[in-house]
């Protein structure tokens, strides 16, 4: 096996990868657990893996599903609310209400709203390569996109116009 | 003043704790997991050829004195129905998995309009009777271990009630909850059946409405009809 090769491509990733779990999963602990699932499977399956076409979408659709099947565990599961929570988040309050914030209203958007959100705007990927790790259409990918943004815009109350490049 | 979505995520990840592993611990635990595989396979292979050697002993010990006349060979059967050989195509499940709605108890109120959707490797339904919101999600997922039990102490995440059944149909939870105060109540059952198929069934109520009945609900999460791999079962 290429150990060289696999430490190699996840030496540089493995920040990107935590941090782009984090914000689907809303905490640390279980962004740690779905990152080292994906890589330990990763490196048990190298050989096969990495000779795939497109690897850097393959291992973020990995952490995304890591991150559904981890949800879908009983203890894990989401509960469905009628209304998503409206929270006050004055920008006055500092940056780390801030972040907490956001952090907070992501958390509220159904899930794979959330991963498009993350994928599009934090991972900078096209509506074309998000469709790739989503495996759905580029349609489904623009109207998950746009119903997000318009939760967000709706929930983040108090907070300053969202601007959305891209 | 405006807010820039791209800059408040990266805000927002910007500061993380540190990690509880590295790139070296993982690849220890790589190494480990893959030793065990193998471990695994030369078990599986070894167990394979002491089946096959007692086969062997069994077919000497019950060959007849004389040579058996030729009986016509048996066409060969593979061992099992792999998962993903002739897959029906997503269209041919959604057909499957719509035509078995209408079989699904009376007290459902499913309407008769109700047609499963693909989205990502999970195939749902659902919809709304008299304030109470329904829905069904089927995806592909092995069952969990037997010790990987949902309801144990420290899993629960909520005073939700909760109650596995572990058996030959599956391993089925049926959690309960709500908050009486807002009207709400609701109810979630999972099932990770032998089939590999996983069926999650939310019930919420948000108008006092009452909830369709426990038993109902089972009834879906061991459905036949609603497997994805149906030559497993």
């Amino acid at each position: 096996m290429d150990e060289a090769g696999f430490r190699g491509y996840f030496a540089p990733r493995l920040d990107p990868l935590r941090r782009t779990a984090y914000l689907m999963c809303g905490d640390w602990h279980t962004a740690d657990d779905v990152v080292s699932t994906v890589v330990v499977r990763m490196f048990r399956d190298w050989d096969r893996i990495s000779r795939v076409e497109n690897l850097d979408a393959y291992v973020r659709r990995a952490v995304v599903n890591g991150w559904l099947d981890e949800r879908r565990r009983p203890w894990r599961r989401e509960r469905p609310v009628p209304e998503l929570p409206v929270r006050a988040a004055p920008a006055a309050q500092g940056a780390v209400t801030d972040r907490l914030s956001l952090a907070a209203h992501l958390a509220a958007l159904p899930p794979r709203r959330r991963a498009v959100i993350v994928l599009r705007y934090y991972c900078d990927l096209s509506v074309e390569e998000t469709a790739r790790v989503l495996e759905c259409t580029e349609g489904t990918v623009k109207s998950q996109t746009a119903r997000a943004l318009a939760t967000l815009r709706a929930s983040m109350t108090g907070v300053p116009d969202l601007v959305c490049e891209g | 003043m405006t807010v820039n979505l791209t800059d408040e995520l990266h805000a927002a990840a910007g500061d993380p704790p540190p990690p509880g592993y590295d790139l070296d611990t993982l690849i220890r635990r790589g190494r480990a997991r893959r030793a065990w595989s193998r471990v695994l396979a030369g078990a599986g292979g070894v167990a394979a050829a002491g089946v096959l050697v007692a086969a062997g002993y069994a077919g000497l010990a019950l060959r007849p004195a004389a040579p058996a006349p030729a009986a016509p060979a048996a066409p060969a059967r593979p061992p099992y129905v792999s998962l993903f050989s002739g897959a029906p195509s997503r269209g041919e499940t959604l057909a499957r998995l719509d035509a078995a709605l209408p079989g699904l108890p009376a007290g459902l109120h499913i309407p008769a309009g109700a047609r499963f959707a693909y989205d990502g490797g999970v195939y749902h339904v659902a919809w709304d009777y008299r304030g109470t919101h329904a829905s069904i999600g089927i995806d592909v997922e092995a069952m969990p271990a037997v010790s990987d039990n949902g309801c144990a102490a420290g899993h629960r995440g909520d005073s939700a009630a909760c109650q596995r059944t572990r058996d030959p149909r599956g391993d089925v939870y049926v959690q309960q909850g709500g908050d009486p105060s807002a009207g709400q109540k609701w109810t979630d059952i999972s099932a990770w059946r032998p089939d590999d198929t996983s069926i999650s069934i939310n019930v919420l109520s948000t108008n006092g409405s009452p909830l369709f009945r426990t038993a109902d609900l089972l009834v879906v999460a061991y459905d036949p009809a609603l497997s994805l791999h149906p030559a497993h079962q």
